[in-house]
């Protein structure tokens, strides 16, 4: 376990990788932090700081396709899935498999190059493919700054390496499990920046000849946003522990939510100036709204959690005293 | 971690349980659902609040007979030492086994630790009746005129001989006609929070009337307190004069965090219940996936207030988080299962007590301190954003 | 509460109707079916159509262009173009027909609206509403803009800000601080300036949705003739708010047509997308319908009350928060009904960044992106946010007593 003094560092060394404008991926800047060192010494610890810092800063790295592939890999127990790229579900349609060919529509942030490329055509299947023989378009996406990739291209089946049935289903599972923790884990960073960023602007912004955070209303609105954050702050800490599929899922159910409510109630607190690219909070509205969607929005994964308690008849506990 | 040796013959704890708290709730359920003094209890569904006041005063005293309630407390209060997790423990145990909590167990989660701190010397004598169930007692802050901003309540507090006499008007208190004794806040001193001072008074005694208020569900929830010149000791006062608003702040570290966890566990069992009682049908999903999930966050969030408290670290304004996100659980709990269970919710009569539940869930954003409150102090205090 | 209109009225709707029988395509869609730069030609076009027509600023007197009519016939005007899904003048008409125009026809002098009125209508002159600034949001009563007269002209120092459309502008009309001795509503003037001005800078500022939506106007040292003060000097707080009641009564006619039409775009996603028949999402379109009816129903009582009093009722003060409120909830539930397609930008965007999209207009992600991102979240705070409405609501309808805190 890290202790505080080396979280604070790392919290420190982290917040300038994210933000310094560079052009060399963040893998290799985090290598030069050692960062897979730290990883395997406190791996739940050092993604969670990594992940809500993340959010904090609205980086637009790549830090979830690589860990999507770790994931993957190990619960293939396959290491040179490591390096792989994962195809997340495309809005144009599914990828589909038939005797013949592997036709791909996906997803994903970074372009694969000669590397494998994983693609889940339905719940029992999984296909590999090298990158290269897909064609990878940059999509204009709602957030504008986090890139996004759609590979498409059919490619015989002599090429593709399938794997199925449960190992296929068990192994998507956990990793789709893996990226909604720390999905949630930047959804709550996100959503403390806006927070916070908001009740301090309400502090400065005069009007009426005092502050508009004394206003209730305004008050209130972030007080409701604050209760929630915690909640989902709470969640995503747990469902990194527990590792937990249960967890993962409403950790990023709570996240999502939250983030959303910080950013309606933040900008309604800003006035017009929220609605521009004067302030920084428009960055942050746009990321909530594309990481929301990432392995399940908010909305439909409450119903995920409501259809599985009603039909299991079972409502679980998490968390232990 | 001070455990005292427990000498009690009927004891059903052994030293293991003393370990942690998980050990502690295993051994529990395991007791309460083989045991036949416990029977009487699983699933009680009471027919009304004073028939139920009585049925569970025996639970209460079989839980401090055979050592259960115990854990948790310190010697002095009538415990057998260990931290408040165990009593957290025990609320969740109990939840899960469909057994209603005792009412004065959560007024005892709220006065018991501020009677520890603030008046030692009147622990050793009235705490173990208190917990055992033998003594009830209530809490009598609000006034009509004094609810939300109760620093400007208005019984008088005047010293006469080796004591104070009372005057004026409580309102709101809890089971406050089932209660022996009651802690009351009263102005001894000049305006303002700095003139109050909080006492332990004898409900019967011949100046104190008190009369049972229905509420919305119909059952004697709560009662008025008229205070005509009745008496209180003076070694009854709790800290010293002019203590009294400090103290009430600090019980509502305990109000507002231990009574959150307290509160999850009944979503849990609610909504357990619900889904057992039910016909899945999506269009339900997402009330009960969002009710379910907020139970979830307020369990965690309380979780880690109770560990703190275990700790014994000093709770600040933030544990109006956990009060409010009790209140967003607890109304979306009840509406997702009103919802769910459709028509037979409203008239099955056998779920009347589950509508009593729906209905005194209303009160949720009211009591302890309203959501507006609660808001406005994580507002100010928690998130620092400008007062007037 | 009356809904029939009266036979003048109806028979200027059959004119209407007659008219846009022979003036639209016949396969005509809306202007939401053509693709940007398109839409803005037509938009350009459709407003000289009308124009030539005389179906522009139709209360305005006939000495100024306008055609005499009544507050009634305008609203059948609206109702009717809304019908035929045609707009009824270009975006930034808002300001220029609705807005100043408007104001010039109660508060100009003679020669004010003898020269500015039929100008506005030809299109020659297109103004843009310049009253925020940084410092002057909701508190607008405050604003700065410091003018001193110097001889016969006023001397314009200070900033404004949030501009919709400044870019389109060539005048642009002003609310400045004219006695700094006053109390702060007695001491505004409103005021005229054309674009360009020596002195005047207008920058552009982009919005959420990446586009140049609003500007902010510099002022130094612009000099201004008295001649363009409107309405009299240091009333101009009175000027400005009289426009309200001019508003309020055609929107809301107005109001449940594009939304109601809007609605029906969401239905054919939930459609599209196989969601027909999930019961959330059949509840939630349902919540939605009885919300358009009751608009359209609040809509009448505002109306009648215009009409009848001429003046609004307190219905008019709920209605901006109605449908304020309202749509947000529409846009979450068609940003939902797109699922992953709404994080890719697909297809062309609105035309304007109020209200609802154009009718028409495809189930493109781009279309409702920036309906979610602008057009439904910023309702709540253009033209009096959610806060003030709520206030006043509190405060002079249901006289609740005033927030301590206001009474600056
Ligand atoms: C079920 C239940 C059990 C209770 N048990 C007890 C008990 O055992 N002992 C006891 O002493 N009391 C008890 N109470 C009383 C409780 O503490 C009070 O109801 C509470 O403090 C609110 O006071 P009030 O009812 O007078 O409401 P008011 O203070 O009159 O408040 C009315 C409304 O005004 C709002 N309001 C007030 N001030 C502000 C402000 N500054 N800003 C914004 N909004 C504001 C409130 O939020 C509320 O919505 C109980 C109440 C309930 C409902
Ligand atoms: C899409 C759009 C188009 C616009 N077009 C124009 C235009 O063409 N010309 C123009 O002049 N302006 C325009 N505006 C500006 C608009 O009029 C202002 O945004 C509005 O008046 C609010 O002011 P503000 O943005 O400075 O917010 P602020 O006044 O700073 O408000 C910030 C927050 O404080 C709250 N608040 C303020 N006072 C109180 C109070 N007393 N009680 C409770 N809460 C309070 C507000 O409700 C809001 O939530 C436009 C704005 C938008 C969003």
């Amino acid at each position: 376990m890290m202790d505080n003094d080396t979280l604070d560092m790392l919290r420190t060394s982290l917040r300038h990788v994210l933000t310094e404008a560079t052009n060399v991926p963040l893998a290799d800047r985090l290598g030069e932090l050692g960062w897979d060192e730290v990883v395997a010494d406190d791996p739940v610890t050092a993604l969670h700081t990594l992940f809500t810092l993340k959010g904090d800063t609205v980086s637009s790295a790549d830090a979830l396709g690589p860990r999507l592939a770790a994931a993957l890999a190990d619960a293939l127990g396959d290491p040179q899935l490591t390096t792989a790229t994962v195809g997340m579900e495309s809005p144009f349609g599914p990828s589909s498999l038939t005797d013949g060919s592997l036709t791909v529509d996906a997803v994903v942030f970074t372009p694969p190059s000669d590397n494998p490329v994983v693609v889940r055509v339905d719940g029992e299947h999984l296909a590999v493919v090298v990158g290269s023989a897909l064609t990878c378009t940059r999509l204009t996406t709602t957030d504008g700054e986090l890139a996004q990739f759609r590979l498409t291209g059919t490619v015989p089946a002599s090429q593709v390496q399938c794997i199925e049935g449960a190992t296929a289903s068990i192994a998507w599972s956990a990793m789709v499990t893996h990226g909604r923790w720390l999905l949630a884990c930047e959804l709550v960073g996100i959503a403390q920046h806006v927070t916070d960023s908001a009740a301090q602007y309400t502090g400065e912004r005069i009007q009426y000849g005092k502050p508009i955070g004394t206003f209730q209303a305004l008050q209130h609105r972030i007080a409701t946003a604050h209760v929630l954050v915690v909640g989902a702050a709470r969640l995503a800490e747990h469902a990194g522990h527990s590792g937990d599929e249960w967890s993962a899922l409403v950790a990023k159910a709570v996240a999502g939510q939250a983030a959303e409510t910080a950013c309606t109630q933040a900008q309604q607190c800003y006035g017009a100036i929220g609605f521009t690219w004067e302030h920084e909070f428009h960055h942050y509205l746009r990321r909530t709204y594309v990481l929301d969607r990432l392995l399940g929005d908010w909305r439909s994964l409450e119903r995920e959690i409501g259809n599985e308690l009603m039909n299991s008849r079972h409502v679980p506990k998490i968390g232990m005293l | 971690m001070t455990v005292a040796p427990d000498t009690n013959p009927a004891s059903q704890l052994s030293s293991e349980m003393f370990e942690s708290p998980t050990a502690y709730a295993a051994a529990l359920e395991a007791f309460l659902s083989t045991d036949e003094r416990a029977t009487p209890y699983l699933g009680y569904r009471p027919h009304s609040l004073e028939d139920s006041a009585a049925h569970l005063t025996g639970l209460q005293a079989l839980l401090f007979d055979t050592g259960w309630s115990r854990l948790g407390w310190p010697e002095s209060a009538g415990g057998l030492g260990g931290d408040p997790r165990f009593r957290a423990a025990m609320f969740q145990t109990l939840w899960n086994l469909d057994i209603p909590i005792p009412e004065p167990f959560t007024t005892l989660e709220i006065l018991v630790p501020v009677l520890l701190v603030f008046a030692p010397h009147l622990s050793d004598a009235l705490l173990p009746g208190l917990l055992r169930g033998d003594d009830k007692w209530a809490q009598a802050f609000s006034e009509p005129d004094a609810g939300s901003d109760l620093a400007s309540l208005r019984t008088k507090m005047e010293p006469d001989g080796d004591g104070f006499r009372l005057s004026g008007q409580k309102v709101w208190s809890t089971f406050g006609h089932l209660s022996q004794r009651s802690v009351l806040l009263a102005r001894s001193g000049g305006p303002g929070h700095k003139g109050l001072t909080m006492v332990l008074v004898d409900l019967d005694q011949p100046g104190i009337e008190v009369r049972p208020i229905r509420a919305e569900d119909g059952e004697n929830h709560f009662s008025e307190i008229f205070l005509d010149n009745a008496w209180v000791p003076a070694d009854r006062v709790i800290g010293t004069l002019g203590q009294g608003w400090a103290i009430a702040m600090y019980m509502l570290q305990w109000e507002r965090g231990a009574w959150g966890w307290l509160q999850q566990g009944r979503f849990h069992q609610r909504l357990q219940q619900a889904v057992e009682l039910g016909t899945p049908n999506p269009e339900f999903a997402q009330q009960l996936g969002h009710a379910y999930a907020l139970a979830a966050a307020l369990r965690l969030t309380t979780k880690q207030t109770v560990e703190r408290l275990a700790r014994e670290e000093q709770l600040g304004p933030e544990v109006s988080v956990d009060k409010l996100l009790l209140i967003d659980a607890e109304l979306a709990t009840w509406d997702a299962i009103r919802a769910y269970l459709g028509p037979r919710f409203e008239v099955d009569d056998t779920l009347q007590w589950l509508r009593h539940e729906y209905l005194f869930s209303r009160a949720a954003p009211i009591y302890g301190g309203s959501q507006e409150i609660q808001r406005t102090l994580v507002a100010q205090r928690v998130l620092g954003m400008p007062r007037d | 509460m009356d809904l029939s209109y009266s036979p003048e009225a109806e028979a200027y709707r059959a004119k209407v109707r007659a008219f846009l029988a022979a003036n639209l395509p016949a396969d005509w869609q809306g202007l939401g079916a053509l693709a940007g730069d398109e839409a803005e030609e037509w938009a350009d076009r459709w407003r000289d159509v009308m124009a030539k027509n005389g179906f522009l600023g139709i209360t305005w007197p006939k000495e100024y262009g306008g055609q005499g009519l009544t507050k009634l016939e305008q609203v059948v005007l609206g109702e009717e173009l809304a019908r035929a899904r045609v707009p009824q003048y270009r975006a930034v008409d808002t300001t220029n027909i609705k807005m100043l125009g408007n104001t010039l026809v109660k508060w100009g002098t003679e020669e004010q609206k003898q020269k500015y009125l039929p100008r506005i209508l030809s299109g020659e002159d297109t103004w843009v509403q310049g009253y925020s600034e940084p410092e002057a949001g909701s508190d607008l009563a405050s604003v700065h803009l410091k003018a001193e007269l110097d001889g016969d002209e006023w001397v314009l120092n200070g900033q404004k800000i949030w501009t919709s459309r400044g870019m389109e502008g060539t005048a642009i009309f002003l609310l400045a601080r004219t006695d700094k001795t006053a109390a702060k509503h007695r001491g505004i003037t409103f005021m005229l300036c054309s674009i360009p001005t020596p002195g005047l800078e207008v920058r552009p500022i982009r919005t959420l949705t990446g586009v140049e939506e609003f500007c902010e106007v510099f002022l130094t040292d612009v000099r201004i003739p008295v001649a363009n003060v409107v309405g009299p000097v240091n009333e101009g707080w009175k000027v400005a708010n009289s426009l309200l009641g001019l508003e309020r009564g055609e929107e809301a006619a107005t109001n449940p047509i594009y939304f109601k039409a809007e609605l029906e775009r969401v239905i054919q996603l939930a459609r599209d997308k196989g969601r027909i028949n999930d019961p959330i999402i059949r509840d939630r379109l349902a919540w939605c319908h009885m919300k358009v009816e009751m608009m359209r129903f609040l809509g009448y009582r505002i109306l009648t009350a215009v009409l009848r009093d001429g003046a609004l009722g307190p219905e008019a003060s709920i209605s901006k928060l109605f449908w304020s409120e309202y749509h947000q909830v529409l846009a979450d539930l068609a940003m939902e009904l797109l699922g992953p397609e709404a994080t890719v930008r697909e297809g062309r965007r609105p035309y304007k960044h109020y209200r609802a999209d154009e009718p028409g207009a495809a189930n493109s992600s781009n279309s409702w992106i920036d309906v979610f991102l602008m057009n439904a979240r910023s309702g709540t705070v253009y033209a009096g946010t959610s806060e003030i409405q709520r206030n006043i609501l509190a405060e002079n309808i249901l006289g609740l007593p005033k927030e301590p805190q206001t009474n600056s």
